[in-house]
This record gives structure tokens, C-alpha cells and sequence, in this order.
């Protein structure tokens, strides 16, 4: 009886989890109030600044809104926790927040509850719409219509340390073409440097399905012979594929060559901070890493940015597999409004995502979160490109960049990489095919057997 | 009232859930439906719940059947035996060791397996980082060693029970130590280590924060006992009817252990019945 009372818990706990909101009923609020929920230590390098320019927006907001208030519902945690508290808290009226900041990878399953609200014609005869590039616009769409705004992005690059380029006696500026040349360079960096990683790849649960996957493994998908998370026209999610294939052997190539890090760097909660360690620390040469990296690349005494951002740290393109350009997964964070809005406060609300979109505005949050911001003004000005001078290179990544799928489900194709690459990083002499099993298993754990597909 | 309120129609409503498509997020997420024994198919075939289930088994058996029950054992005794001082003293440390919360509990642990932690030096390994190298093991250690005074303090209570006439009269016929142990200590504590047994087995099977503390069920699925695998497959892939599922499964994996554990608790107390009335005979 106590077993069972014990394990019961685990469902008393699960189903008033899940019962509680879905249970709850809808309440009228004033029309006059909209609340908004963001993630404080998610989203923020620097939660403090985050904060200040949030206080910063709702006392815009009010001033510019006599009789109107802005409600803050700031979640702690990471970025995953802030994603479970807006889909727990949309599945009803009566705990919807009328805003909330979220993950690109949620918006296709917040849109396929039913919780969003479009906004394509607002965003579409808003002035922000026309700064944003194709890519920045396509990761808020969805079959057409627009359901989230862009807050800042995420781009990739491969980050190399120019002092131990140079002892290698790489001539610099370095810029590989195709994973060939990268692996080159990485097999001239191991027998040059011995003690050094020639590469930093992150992998498994400390840096999560954004550091993992998207930030990571997406970037060489991208760049293969079949460069599809998900099928064109089909929602599906592809699980085989030859550039499933390819990427996951150059994960194979490198950890069974000895050219990345030991498996063992990615174990721990601060796995995602390792990227910019080793590299500044001379553990690695080469990593692969993102914008909001930048600003832990610090060197002890460094107080001149532009200086150590010139002699010590270089930034290379991702090349696609067989070359013919670059790739680069664009994701980031984005304003959706809930469909349990009344008509005026989603008013309210387009009022206050158009005050967020200022471009000073985007430019102070890009600073908080170390995004590159949506617009290309304010990626491209003055404020932002003083604040980390290499920012100014992931801005233009902006043009050759994919967009991330905007489809639900990518929390089962995230995991099956995850654990696909984890594995084959730990262990390098497992199979392919085992590690598309996994992401099949996993992908159709989320989305089901008929919500995959392959493309061999 | 309070226990339809609180206990029953959570546990009813989690187990209908797990005979639906309900999604935390996506086209079923409000529109759910019932759909029989699809989750049932889909636990049967999936193979992350069968590596899960038979890492809970590992879990439970080397970090709370043997590692708590022996440590506990093993500390009851020795305190036992130890000055007045020592003993409340040792007492003292275990019982912090397990009122600590279980977040510091894995934040200490984490500390101590890092390259250069505590473990490294002690083992005169100190570039090895052994949440990588031996994830499972760390664990168990981790949770035997957080949760080891529970049964110490159970042992000690049931050591304090027992007759004295008998432990003395063992010593006067001149019984070893470890016959001292196995055939008189033991065999008078059995009551006391089945219901330990069973009630570990109870904690253990919802350990789930010091594993996510440590390494949130990685590195890869090394350490994805059930409850860690259930949260994943609930709040990380989204599938709420399948994780509900999971958590009914974990539901007959305790079930199972506590009926083995219940028959033996019978059985010991059938055998003492019988010896009683021969006695009275």
C-alpha cells in the first residue's frame, strides 16, 4: 500500500499538474491591464539589464497609455522551464498571459494548440516588418501567417584562436570552404598542438536542445545534401536523410579522430559556457558557437574590446559540406499574443510589441541578451556594433542564414539529436544507423509515426 | 473529502490521461482523445522505456536496496558500538547528510566528481571527470549517500528492541563477531530490514532531483532512471498522455517489488507465529 501510495505521488503530482490548468475556467479581465510573461535567466546574459529594459518598456508603455497597465510575469529558470510555464499557462483564459516571449522552436506547437493569436496584418503594415530580413520574418510564420515577432536572433560561427593559429602556422585570415578544408586545418591544428582540442563541439543536455541542436548540429544539417529538419510542403519531420547521415558522421569523424574535445568538458549545467572557455584559454583552436557567446570571450586585464576582438579572437563562416556558400541556422526569441486576448487588449498588445521594436529598443535588448537584433537597422548601427564589435560579422550572416522550422515537434527531433550526438560523442564506434533509430524514436514520440518521414 | 480531493481524482484523472494523445503543447493539447491502448503499444515497443526501466531496476537495487540498506545497517551497527560521543556524533553528520535538500545534496555531489573534486584525489585521478566516466555509479552514491541515515536511524531503533539476554548470551558462549551477525542479530532484525527494504524502495522509486542536479538523466540516456524518463518524454518532448503512461508503469514497477517484499514480510511472520506456538507447546 505504501508502494503504491508512493508512486501515486508521481501521478497526484502530474495530474494536478496538467489538471489544474486545464480544469481552470475563464475569468474577465480589465481591458485596460495586459500582462506579459518572459523568461528572466533564459533569455538574458545579463538578467540584470534585461530587467532594466523591461522596467524601461512598461514605464514607456503606461506614459503612451493613460489608464493602461502593463503586468510583468517574469519565470526563473532556463529557457525550456519559461517555455512549459506559457504552454501550461495558455491552455486557459484565466492564466493566459496576453504577451509572452518565447523560443522559436515553441511557436509551432503554441500555433497548433490553438493558443496564438495571427498578426499578420498588423505585422505586415507595421514599419519594423519591412527592416526585417526573409529569414528573421520566416521564423515567426507559420502555413502563411504571422504569429510571432522577433526579439533578437541567434546566428552561428566557427570562433578561432588566432595565437594558437599562428603557432600552428594557419595563414590568417582563415575561412574554410568545405568540411573538408575545416577538417584539414582541424588535422593540421592536432599534430601542430598536442594538448590542444582542435575543435569545440557542444553536444548533450548541458547546453540543451538550443545549444545542441539548434546552435550546433542544425549548422552542418543545413549545410549537407539534404539540408531539411523538416520536409519542404509537408510539415514531416525527416529523420533519415543523407545530410542527417553526413552530419552525424562528421560528429563521428571528429570524436573518433581525436579532433574535438574529451566527451567528458559537456557533462554539468555550464556545459554551454565551455565554448568560449576553452577557446580563450588555449584548450581549443576552433568552436562553434554563437553570437551570444561574444561576451564571454575575456581575457584577464581585457578592457579594450576592439582590440582583443582584432588580435585574438577570429570569426569564419560555417562552410556547407561541398562549399557553394555558407550555413547558418537562424533561431532566436519572439513576442506572441494569446488568443485568450479580448479584441482591445491584443490592441494593447500591438501597441506594445510596436513600442518594442524600436529600434533603440532592440538595441538595448541585444545588449541584455547578447541577440543580434531583428531589424537591420538596428543590426547595422552605431550602438549595437560598438557594444561587441564582432556583432557586426553575425549581422551579416542575417542574409545567407535558413530559417529554423517553424513546425510542432521539434522537442522530439531536438532530443533524438541530442541523443544522437551525445552518443556518438561518447562513444564514437556506434553506428549511424543506430543514431537514426534514436532520432526516429524520439521524433515519433512527440509527433507519431505519420508526423515523419525520410529523404535517402 | 480531502482524500477524493487530493489523492483519488489526481491519481484517476493521471490514469485516464494515460489512455490519451494529450500533448503539453500542439494539436492535441486541447483537443485530446481517448485512444485505448495506444500508449500501451507504444511503451511495449519503445526502447528508451525498457533501457530506463532496467536502469530504475540498477537504481534501486545498488543505490537503495543494497547502498542505503547496507550503509544504514553498517552505521547502526558500528554506532552500537561506538563511545557515547562518537556515535551520536557520527549520527549527527549522516542525519545532515539527509535533511540537507536534494538540490545541495547533487550540488555537493557535482562538486566532488569534477575533475580535481574530492573523488579524483581520493583515487589519485585527478583529470578525470566521473559524472562522464561512470555516470550510474555516481548517482547511486549520490542518493545512498543522501538518504542512508533514514535507514540507519530504522536499524538503530530496531537494534535498541532487541533482547539483550540473547546478544549476551552469545557472548558468553564465546560466538564470533560475524556469527554474532548472521545468525542472531540479522535473523532477529528481519522484520525491521524487509520493511527498510520496502520503504527505500518507495523513496527511491521517485528519486528524480539529485539525478537531475548531477546529469539531467545524460550523459546521452546513461542515467535516465523512469521519473526522469517520465518528466522527459511529459515536459521536454511535450507528450503528456504517453509520460502519464510512463509514470503508471513506474506504478506496477513499485507494485512488483513491494508484493515481493510483502509476501517475504508475511511469510517471516507466519514462520514466528508457528515458532511462538511450538514455544508455548
Amino acid at each position: 500500500v505504501l508502494i503504491l501510495a508512493a508512486c501515486s505521488s508521481i501521478l497526484v503530482a502530474f495530474g494536478s499538474a496538467v489538471g489544474i490548468s486545464a480544469a481552470a475556467g475563464t475569468t474577465s479581465r480589465a481591458d485596460t491591464e495586459i500582462s506579459l510573461m518572459y523568461s528572466q535567466a533564459g533569455m538574458a546574459v545579463s538578467p540584470a539589464a534585461l530587467d532594466v529594459w523591461i522596467k524601461a518598456v512598461k514605464k514607456r508603455f503606461e506614459a503612451t497609455h493613460p489608464g493602461a497597465t502593463l503586468k510583468l510575469i517574469p519565470t526563473p529558470g532556463t529557457d525550456t522551464d519559461q517555455q512549459n510555464k506559457v504552454k501550461l499557462s495558455m491552455r486557459s483564459a484565466s492564466t493566459s498571459p496576453d504577451v509572452a516571449f518565447i523560443t522559436n522552436s515553441s511557436l509551432g506547437d503554441l500555433q497548433a494548440s490553438g493558443y496564438l493569436r495571427p498578426m499578420t496584418k498588423y505585422a505586415r503594415s507595421s514599419d519594423f516588418w519591412k527592416k526585417f530580413p526573409s529569414s528573421v520574418k520566416a521564423i515567426g510564420t507559420y502555413k502563411g501567417n504571422v504569429y510571432g515577432i522577433s526579439l533578437g536572433n541567434n546566428l552561428q560561427t566557427l570562433f578561432y584562436n588566432k595565437k594558437l593559429f599562428r603557432k600552428a602556422g594557419i595563414a590568417l585570415p582563415w575561412q574554410p570552404k568545405t568540411w573538408a578544408q575545416l577538417l584539414q586545418t582541424l588535422k593540421t591544428l592536432k599534430a601542430k598542438l598536442p594538448g590542444v582540442a582542435p575543435l569545440f563541439l557542444q553536444f548533450g543536455e548541458g547546453p540543451g536542445l538550443f545549444g545542441s541542436v539548434n546552435q550546433t548540429f542544425a549548422n552542418l544539417l543545413v549545410g549537407s545534401s539534404t539540408p531539411y529538419m523538416v520536409k519542404p510542403n509537408t510539415g514531416k519531420w525527416v529523420v533519415d536523410s543523407r545530410g542527417l547521415r553526413e552530419s552525424l558522421g562528421f560528429y563521428k569523424q571528429v570524436f573518433s579522430q581525436g579532433l574535438a574535445q574529451p566527451a567528458s568538458t559537456m557533462t554539468g549545467a555550464n556545459a554551454w559556457a565551455q565554448v568560449m572557455i576553452y577557446l580563450k584559454d588555449d584548450k581549443a583552436a576552433v568552436t562553434l558557437g554563437s553570437n551570444w557567446h561574444l561576451p564571454l570571450w575575456k581575457l584577464p586585464g581585457d578592457t579594450n574590446w576592439p582590440n582583443v576582438g582584432a588580435s585574438s579572437l577570429g570569426l569564419a563562416k560555417i562552410p556547407k559540406q561541398k562549399g557553394g556558400g555558407y550555413a547558418n541556422l537562424l533561431g532566436g526569441w519572439m513576442s506572441v499574443v494569446s488568443v485568450h486576448a479580448s479584441p482591445a487588449r491584443a490592441k494593447l498588445a500591438e501597441d506594445l510589441i510596436t513600442l518594442m521594436q524600436r529600434d533603440s529598443s532592440l538595441v538595448q535588448l541585444a545588449k541584455a541578451c547578447a541577440f543580434v537584433p531583428p531589424t537591420q537597422t538596428a543590426a547595422s548601427s552605431r550602438g549595437f556594433l560598438s557594444f561587441l564589435p564582432p556583432h557586426g560579422v553575425f549581422s551579416s550572416y542575417m542574409s545567407f542564414a535558413t530559417a529554423a522550422p517553424a513546425d510542432p515537434g521539434f522537442a522530439g527531433y531536438g532530443r533524438g539529436v541530442l541523443l544522437a550526438t551525445s552518443a556518438i560523442a561518447n562513444d564514437p564506434s556506434l553506428e549511424i544507423d543506430d543514431l537514426i533509430k534514436t532520432i526516429r524514436t524520439e521524433t515519433e514520440t512527440a509527433v507519431g509515426a505519420s508526423g515523419v518521414t525520410t529523404m535517402r | 473529502v480531502l482524500l477524493v480531493t487530493l489523492f483519488a481524482a489526481p491519481v484517476a484523472y493521471s490514469f485516464y490521461l494515460a489512455f490519451t494523445n494529450l500533448q503539453l503543447a500542439g494539436a492535441r493539447a486541447v483537443d485530446y482523445d481517448f485512444t485505448g491502448l495506444d500508449n500501451v503499444w507504444q511503451l511495449v515497443r519503445d526502447p528508451n522505456y525498457w533501457h530506463s526501466t532496467k536502469l530504475t531496476i540498477v537504481f534501486l537495487v545498488a543505490s537503495g536496496i543494497v547502498g542505503q540498506t547496507v550503509l544504514g545497517m553498517a552505521l547502526a551497527l558500528l554506532m552500537r558500538r561506538a563511545a557515547w560521543g562518537f556515535g551520536s556524533l557520527t549520527g549527527a553528520v549522516v542525519v545532515v547528510a539527509w535533511v540537507i535538500p536534494d538540490v545541495t545534496a547533487g550540488m555537493a555531489w557535482y562538486a566532488l566528481a569534477q575533475p580535481g573534486g574530492t573523488i579524483g584525489g581520493f583515487l589519485g585521478d585527478d583529470t578525470t571527470n566521473y559524472l562522464s566516466a561512470a555516470p550510474l555509479l555516481m548517482v547511486c552514491l549520490a542518493n545512498a549517500w543522501h538518504g542512508a541515515a533514514f535507514s540507519m536511524l530504522m536499524f538503530s531503533a530496531a537494534l535498541r528492541g532487541l533482547p539483550q539476554e540473547v546478544l549476551e548470551a552469545a557472548d558468553v558462549d564465546g560466538a564470533s563477531a560475524t556469527r554474532r551477525l548472521f545468525s542472531i542479530l540479522l535473523p532477529m532484525m528481519k522484520p525491521a530490514i524487509i520493511t527498510n527494504l520496502l520503504l527505500v524502495t518507495l523513496l527511491n522509486l521517485s528519486a528524480f532531483t539529485v539525478i537531475q542536479v548531477l546529469t539531467q538523466g545524460g550523459p546521452g540516456d546513461a542515467t535516465t532512471i523512469l521519473p526522469l524518463y517520465m518528466y522527459i518524454v511529459s515536459f521536454s518532448i511535450g507528450n503528456l498522455g504517453y509520460g502519464a503512461m510512463v509514470g503508471l508503469a513506474l506504478l506496477l514497477l513499485g507494485t512488483l517489488f513491494a508484493s515481493v517484499f510483502a509476501l517475504s514480510y508475511l511469510r517471516n511472520r507466519e514462520r514466528s507465529s508457528v515458532h511462538e506456538k511450538r514455544a508455548v507447546a
